[in-house]
């Protein structure tokens, strides 16, 4: 019997080390909620640049998942254009299949995942030359494609950088 | 009690107990490796299919959309629709979604529902919640001690001074041919 207790005593151990820090973290959580920029897909995407490393909240539509991992997903606003890619924080696992056509709110850190200019596609373009021979026929041409796709936003956008912007996600509710 | 029967409880109690976690990360530790061969979270499924006839976007309405659905699956399985772009339609599906190209009226369904067990599984390995990577923590350390404990289990020749000396040293050499010839 008593070697059933000091078993039983490591886990309780933890769980008494790690309550404190858990209510340390909600305190947190419930300052962080107070400063958050609540505003639709549409605005967050006009104004990206103020809102860069700020934490905001959003409303859409999941568009998508990814079914590998659930790594991440695409929410949609009020227009199917206005459309954002969130990603889970550190503290959230992933995204599960089944939001895909749910509307929710999400929110999280937006941070800027790609910025694309002259030079950053001449460099890929380059990269991919040089690996053409290790790189089968069919991946080359997929990602040649993805290039000629980025210059034609490129050139679309009227802008010398095309910035493409995630949502870190720390927290996500599903309306019912 | 003599070091070697406290080695023996040691490795007997945290093995038993241990037991279903080491199936949950060796069962989601073979899923996961193997990514690139297939989906070890989802069972997924695809069907093509072409209408004979689609309305003009303007006309597609949720009654439409059910009528669709009626073909397919169950219309209580009907969450939303919407235009990604003009001439794509996309219904999402409790379980799956309905994509068509209401120009050609060509279009595919596809239908999702989770792996049992794998998925269960893989959750755990992601590191789901803090209690959850506390216990994984702990569990490590078990496996550590299940291995250092296991070596002095038996006495004699098939005990770590004979057959277990040479097994332990094959299974130290494997890594390192790895580390340093193969990878």
């Amino acid at each position: 019997m008593k070697k059933v207790f000091v078993f039983l005593l490591i886990p309780l151990l933890y769980v008494s080390c790690t309550n404190q820090s858990g209510k340390q973290a909600e305190n947190q959580d419930t300052t962080a909620q107070q400063e958050v920029a609540e505003l639709s897909i549409k605005e967050l995407l006009a104004d990206a640049e103020t809102f860069l490393g700020k934490e905001v909240r959003i409303k859409g539509t999941v568009d998508h998942v990814c079914k590998h991992g659930g790594k991440k997903m695409f929410v949609f606003g009020e227009s199917p254009e206005d459309k954002i890619k969130i990603i889970p924080d550190k503290n959230m696992t992933s995204f599960e299949v089944e939001l895909e056509g749910s509307d929710i709110e999400v929110q999280g850190i937006l941070i800027e995942e790609l910025k694309v200019d002259e030079d950053y596609l001449a460099r890929k373009r380059a990269e991919l030359k040089s690996s053409q021979a290790e790189a089968n026929a069919e991946e080359l041409e997929g990602e040649m494609k993805q290039l000629a796709q980025l210059k034609e936003q490129l050139d679309a956008c009227g802008e010398e950088t095309l910035s493409f912007y995630v949502i870190e996600c720390s927290d996500f509710k599903e309306k019912k | 009690m003599n070091w070697r029967k406290i080695n023996r409880v040691l490795h007997r109690d945290f093995g038993y107990f241990f037991t279903a976690t080491t199936i949950i990360y060796a069962l989601s530790g073979i899923a996961l490796n193997h990514l690139k061969d297939w989906n070890p979270n989802y069972l997924i499924n695809s069907e093509d299919f072409k209408l004979s006839e689609v309305p003009e976007k303007d006309y597609i309405n949720e009654e439409w959309v059910l009528d669709i659905i009626d073909k397919f699956d169950d219309r209580d399985n009907f969450k939303k629709f919407y235009f990604p772009k003009d001439k794509h339609l996309k219904i999402f599906l409790h379980g799956g979604s309905i994509l068509i190209d209401i120009e050609t009226g060509l279009g595919f369904i596809e239908t999702i529902r989770r792996r049992p067990v794998f998925y269960e599984a893989n959750y755990l390995h992601y590191n789901p919640g803090r209690w959850w990577t506390w216990f994984a923590d702990i569990y490590a350390g078990a496996l550590a001690l299940l291995a250092i404990t296991g070596l002095f289990v038996l006495k004699g020749k098939n005990g770590i001074t004979g057959r277990g000396a040479w097994l332990t040293i094959a299974g130290i050499i494997v890594p390192l041919i790895f580390l340093y010839f193969i990878i």
